[in-house]
């Protein structure tokens, strides 16, 4: 189903919660909607899933305006569409009742084999008579995704399906949307999560003040931010704020002490430069190599990040983060207080106007 | 002090065994207080179940008047049925006046609001997210509002519980509207007001232990279903 957003803008007591909002969802496509709390990301999905209305604006589906619709239309259309609530909602009674509500309302009962190879896929075996409300968080989470994928929608929207979730819940419903996915259905998701965002998404949406700032591939979230928002929001490791000086080809990054050789179209003036931490490199010795930048400094935090360590080294007065692995780590007997070298080419900074 | 002891003993001799008399009047009580909170409930339910899961303009202004409404005095209610169903009425016509059926309208009226904005408060709760949750399973409006009265059906019990108990304790609109004529008319709360106007203590404390009873039960019963 083809969903489309245009200028929706919805007002809750005075204040603008969306803020005439254009989006277009990528069909058959895992939509990724990221951006800080209470950017209006949840208002968005219930907009789309047909639970609020817009004080202004129109979703369309298939190219049909929903505005125009009358109650038994509407009804029909969101049968179409999934909703999977950030809180689960649960139906009193037990998980069977739940998973039966959706197949009763359209009056096209589901075979009880049907729902339990559901629950099997969900990871919820056996547990058709328990007490619904008494599920753990993640059972829960996943008896809401088990509940909708049995109905078949179109349109799965999931708002914020894994917060403050444990690692196997999470790791089931974002296998479960990845199987989604690839059965051709499309998928919304709203998330915090940028290691999920990047894992699971196609086509990348950034929100903030009730606004989409960019919709696209996800480049420009994750590798070159367009602004200095997403790239905080993206927390991208290495935010570094100076001034652009110099001329032509020759153009330096000044922050904190240090002169970074940067590739810019900008003129000079205040500036930010972004670098990802698996772009800098640590060594022992100053390198000799065709990365323009080099910097002697002293590592200040070695923190582990699973397979990968975050080594932290202050250069002058600017602190810049690295990732390595362990092994290197391991190798090159990397502890605090040590002295080492940075390096990174000048075109792995991303300088951002400000 | 003597006079009450020896006004409860009678009291007691005359619902041991009751008479016809008595029992007539607990029976027409019961039945109309009860056909009045049946009547308000059927309208008042829907009406709080519909308040609850809509959104419009003017609604604050609906709830705040709904609130306003549990604080009429009984009495003005019955002068307004009085009104309506007197011979020169709007259903002067019907006759009702002085029959149970007045009687029964006059009870409905007062318990609609309080049985309407009891479930409303009841389902502020429920209501939003039942809405939600049934809506994103598809359900239409009349299922998305049946799943809510599910959610609810202890409030409403609450609710109506609620309303009954206002109605049969209610007096002066009663007696208003009813004319308080013996075997026919006559309840529980008008005839201890008369016969203790007319120093029959014992009938009156007899009727007044009924009516504390029945109080009694239902709350019993409410905690029994609510315990579940």
């Amino acid at each position: 189903m083809d969903t489309k957003v245009t200028g929706v803008t919805k007002i809750f007591d005075r204040r603008i919660i969306l803020d005439s909002v254009d989006m277009e969802l990528q069909t058959g496509a895992v939509n990724v909607i990221i951006g800080p709390n209470g950017a209006g990301k949840t208002t968005l999905l219930r907009i789309m899933g047909l639970l609020e209305k817009p004080d202004r604006g129109v979703v369309l589906f298939d190219g049909q305006p929903v505005n125009k619709l009358r109650s038994r239309q509407m009804t029909a259309l969101r049968r179409r569409i999934a909703f999977v609530f950030q809180h689960p909602l649960i139906l009193e009674g037990d998980v069977l009742r739940n998973m039966t509500y959706g197949p009763r309302v359209r009056k096209r009962p589901v075979g009880n084999d049907n729902i339990a190879a559901m629950l099997h896929k969900v990871g919820l075996t056996g547990k058709e008579d328990q007490d619904a409300k008494k599920l753990s968080g993640g059972e829960k989470q996943r008896l809401q995704l088990a509940r909708v994928m049995l109905l078949e929608p179109e349109l799965y929207l999931l708002d914020e399906p894994t917060a403050n979730l444990d690692p196997l819940s999470t790791r089931t419903i974002e296998t479960l949307i990845t199987g989604i996915a690839a059965a051709g259905k499309t998928i919304v998701l709203s998330t915090h999560n940028l290691v999920q965002a990047r894992l699971l998404g196609h086509k990348f949406f950034f929100m903030k003040e009730g606004r989409i700032v960019y919709q696209g591939a996800g480049a420009e979230i994750f590798h070159r931010p367009i602004s200095l928002d997403i790239a905080e929001f993206a927390s991208a490791e290495n935010i570094i704020h100076g001034e652009i000086v110099g001329e032509g080809e020759t153009k330096f990054l000044q922050a904190n002490g240090l002169r970074i050789r940067v590739t810019t179209p900008f003129g000079s003036g205040r500036a930010a430069g972004v670098i990802r931490a698996e772009d800098i490199l640590i060594s022992r010795e100053p390198i000799v190599s065709s990365a323009r930048n080099c910097f002697k400094g002293i590592i200040t935090l070695v923190e582990e990040m699973g397979i990968i360590l975050s080594v932290a080294v202050e250069c002058q007065k600017q602190v810049l983060i690295s990732f390595i692995t362990r092994e290197s780590a391991q190798l090159m007997d990397l502890r605090p207080g040590q002295e080492v070298y940075v390096t990174f080419k000048s075109t792995a900074v991303h300088v951002i106007r400000i | 002090m003597s006079y009450f002891l020896e006004g409860l003993k009678q009291a007691l001799a005359l619902l041991f065994p009751p008479s016809a008399d008595i029992l007539g009047i607990i029976g027409l009580s019961l039945v109309v207080s009860a056909s009045a909170t049946l009547l308000a409930g059927i309208f008042a339910i829907p009406t709080g179940v519909f308040l609850a899961v809509t959104e419009f303009r003017f609604k604050r202004l609906v709830i705040g008047l709904l609130n306003t409404a549990m604080a009429i005095p009984a009495v003005l209610i019955g002068l307004l049925v009085y009104i309506l169903v007197t011979r020169r009425g709007l259903l002067g016509f019907l006759g009702l006046l002085f029959t149970p059926w007045a009687m029964i309208m006059a009870q409905a009226f007062l318990a609609f609001p309080i049985i309407t904005a009891l479930s409303l408060a009841a389902l502020k709760g429920v209501a939003k997210e039942t809405k939600d949750l049934a809506f994103s399973l598809g359900a239409s409006p009349l299922q998305m509002s049946l799943a809510v009265i599910r959610q609810g059906k202890f409030a409403f019990l609450t609710a109506v519980i609620a309303g009954f108990s206002r109605v049969i304790g209610e007096t002066g609109m009663t007696l208003m509207v009813g004319g308080n004529i013996k075997g026919e008319t006559r309840v529980m709360t008008t005839a201890i007001s008369l016969e203790t106007m007319k120093g029959n203590f014992e009938l009156g404390i007899a009727l007044g232990l009924v009516l504390l009873l029945v109080a009694l039960l239902l709350n019993v019963f409410l905690q029994l279903m609510q315990g579940k």
